[in-house]
This record gives structure tokens, sequence and C-alpha cells, in this order.
């Protein structure tokens, strides 16, 4: 499970900006992890494609500031970065919540049944229930903070390696590994339950 | 493998962090520490989950749309007269335009909004932040929101205390500053418009020029970097600044 190397292509260095063509290629090699950086923020599909569209639009204007043999990808994800940020705080003052950074008080748009222990059978496996348990996932997600979410996302699909999350988010390497391992530990810890029960809990 | 620090270990495993060797300890403790197992188990669980609920779509349709809507971008060279005949011309307009053109933009044109993606320094944020009326990107709804700023940003949070009567907080806004991830707080002291940069420790520290009127404060408080840009004689915000206790999911 080694962290894969870059797919993005940063273009031959050549003088000039980018043609529109060579901008095509960059941003369709480039969408996953756009994509997957706007949807940890905004928790939301078909937001975060609108979101990636509008960086799009905003990255094609200012094509002049790209250079060369740097990493399109990290330019463009300030930029879907700063559309996403907006459009989640949109949502939150709409909803008149905010972005969760406490344990105590559960965002009041999660489902309820995000408190709920995880049923577990006596071996330790989980119940036949995949959809339940991806309910529980997302709702237990949806408490974490977007930038914590968005590098479990880019480590976990992607399999970006840290530098590469910390080139697109914008934030120190070292944060973005403990964004990833911190937020592991609390989904495990409330996938399993607030009890402290232990899965494999072998039979007497 | 750290066998103290089982979690330690659990996270390394995921990563492809372990040599062969390290991994191949790891699963042997797993087979006989039930609580590494179930939380590995666990963990395998929650990222196949992950993967069924964002699969990514092809993108195809998005960019072809970014292509339709937008416009090309500026060309680089411009076609026309010889080169030479374009730079007399340029400076004969400039010697007029300079001197009629700087008095009216200055007096009447509105300010030209700023692409808060190139690089400035502190000073030129401050001096086109004043000049486009000192207003902030945003205003944060409650402390929980202005904590989070800092949190997502530079990787730890920040909060400012109860400010006395003289002392106002208008905003937030980002800046490619200090570094491209610098925050910064738009504020005012007696009447006076102060910025408060924010940033990593590890980011380089920034400098005034030599006949820059401001005065430039700093402290740190964690591993985050604060510097007040001002033009009074002392930092009025500095200390109001505190960093909640470290709980509650990341």
């Amino acid at each position: 499970m080694r962290p894969k190397g870059s797919a993005v292509l940063v273009g031959q260095v050549q003088g000039g900006p980018l043609t529109r063509e060579e901008f095509a290629q960059q941003f369709q090699v480039s969408f996953r992890r756009l994509w997957l950086v706007a949807v940890g923020i905004v928790s939301d599909s078909a937001t975060a494609e609108d979101v990636v569209q509008e960086a799009g639009l905003i990255a094609l204007e200012k094509l002049e500031q790209f250079e060369r043999g740097t990493n399109f990808c990290a330019w463009l994800g300030q930029m879907v970065r700063f559309v996403a940020l907006n459009q989640a705080r949109k949502a939150w003052r709409h909803r008149g919540a905010g972005p969760n950074d406490d344990l105590d008080v559960p965002d009041s748009s999660v489902d309820p049944r995000a408190s709920e222990t995880l049923p577990l059978s006596a071996k330790g496996e989980m119940e036949p229930q995949q959809e339940h348990f991806d309910d529980q996932v997302m709702a237990a997600l949806a408490q974490v903070a977007p930038i914590a979410r968005a590098c479990l996302l880019l480590r976990t699909i992607e399999d970006l390696s840290y530098a590469e999350i910390s080139a697109i988010l914008g934030v120190p390497e070292g944060t973005a590994m403990s964004h990833v391992h911190r937020t592991r530990q609390w989904l495990r810890e409330r996938l399993v339950g607030v009890h402290g029960h232990r899965a494999a809990q072998e039979p007497a | 493998m750290n066998p103290q620090r089982p979690r330690e270990s659990l996270d390394a495993y995921l990563d492809g962090l372990m040599d062969p060797g390290e991994r191949a300890e790891f699963k042997t403790s797993a087979q006989s520490d039930s609580n590494l197992a179930s939380d590995l188990r666990l963990q395998t669980q929650v990222d196949d989950a992950l993967r069924r609920l964002f699969p990514a779509p092809a993108g195809d349709a998005v960019v072809a749309r970014v292509l339709s809507a937008g416009r090309p971008p500026t060309p680089a060279r411009r076609s026309g007269a010889p080169r030479i005949f374009r730079l007399v011309g340029l400076a004969v307009a400039a010697s007029v335009v300079i001197s009629v053109g700087y008095f009216a933009y200055e007096t009447y044109v509105a300010p030209t909004p700023v692409d808060m993606y190139a690089p400035r320094s502190i000073e030129a944020v401050y001096r086109d932040d004043v000049r486009a009326g000192f207003k902030p990107l945003w205003v944060c709804k409650d402390d929980r929101e202005f904590a989070n700023t800092f949190r997502e940003r530079l990787g730890e949070p920040l909060l400012l205390g109860q400010l006395p009567p003289a002392l106002a907080m208008s905003g937030l806004s980002y800046a490619n500053s200090i570094t491209p991830q610098t925050v910064y707080m738009l504020a005012t002291a007696d009447g006076k418009p102060v910025i408060v940069f924010v940033d990593r420790v590890d980011a380089p520290s920034p400098q005034l020029a030599e006949r820059c009127r401001l005065r430039l404060f700093s402290r740190r408080i964690g591993e985050l970097a604060l510097y007040e840009l001002t033009p009074l004689e002392a930092p009025r915000f500095l200390d109001h600044f505190f960093q909640p206790p470290k709980e509650g999911p990341p």
C-alpha cells in the first residue's frame, strides 16, 4: 500500500502560458484529486463538481500566472480550496450551523443515528449491513473538520503521499499526516461505540 | 514496529511506511493482539466504505463546460506595428498619462480588485486593503468558525479574546504573503487600521522596508507566528490571542 507517484502531468518546459488544450489535459488528469478536495470540504458530490468547475473557470482566466514545470494540481487546488471553503461557509450560515470542532455537540445536520453504536458479532466481524455501515461512516465523517476530511480522502481513496497532499491542500506535510492519523482514530472510536467495546472479544 | 504504541504502528502500516520486516512483525503482532487486530479490521472496512461513498466522476463533462464557458487567455505577444514604433508611442503616451492619470486614479477611480493569489508583501497587503476600504473576505459567525479557520489553514486553532472598547476586529482574509497559507485579521485600534498576519513558526519572518512608516510586532503561540502591522507605537491585539484546549474531532 505504498503511496504511488504523482500522475499529474507537469507539461514540457517551454516558454509562454499553457494553451487551452494543455490546460484541458492537465485539468482532466487532476480532476479526481481536485474533486476529492472539494467533496472533502463541502461534503456533497454535486456541489463538489460545481466547485471544481468554478475553480476551473477562475484558473482558465489566470492561466498566464501558472508557471510551466510547476505542480498544476497544487496550483488549481488552492482555487478549489478557496471556492469550496466559501461554499461551505454559505451552507453553514444557511443552516444556522457551523463547522464542528467540538466533540461535545454534534452538528445538528448530522444523522442522529451517528450516535448509535455499530452492532458487532461475537467474532468481531461486521454485521452484513454494508449500507447501514456506510451511513454510519458518512455521518461520523460529517463531524470532522473539512480540511482533515479532505486529507483523509486524498490519502485513502487517491493513495497520495503526504507530500502530495501537502502541495494540493496547502498545509504542512506533518499537519496532513496528523489530520489523517487523528481522523482515522476518531472514526474508529466513533464507529466502535462510546462504551469502549472492543470487537474481538474472544468467546469463552 | 513500536510495541508500546500500537496505534502509531497501525498508521505506519496503513501508510505503507514499514519495511518488509516491520510489516511481517506487525502482522504477527496483530494475530496475538486482539485489540490491534480489531482496529486493523475496522479501519480496513472504513477505508472500503470511503471508496464506495466517494467514487470520483470522470470529469470530462466539467472540463468541457469550463472550456466552452471560459474566455481564451490573453495572448503573450501582440501582432501589428514594429516593436520600436510601439515603444516610442508608449513613451510619449506614458508621459502624459502618468501626470494626469495618476492624480485621477488616486482621487476618483475605484481600486482594482486585488489578485489574492499573487505574492504580496505584508506592506502591500496593508496598503491594498486600506485603499479597497479595509473590508475582510469574510466575518466568522462565532469562535468555533474563527478557530477552525486557522486550524484548517495552518494546522492549529486560534482564538481572539474579549477586546477593550478601543479595539475592534473586522474579519479575516487570505493572502499569498508570508507564505501562500497566510491568514490575516483586519482590525482597528483607536480608529486606525491594523492587520495581524498569522502563519506557521517555520515560515520566514516578514521584514518591513526601511522607509515603511508602519511598525511590526510579533508573538508566537504554539506553532503559529503572529505579526501585528500597525501605524501605532505598540501592538494592541497580540496579547488578546490564545489557543483553545486540545479537544474534539480533527
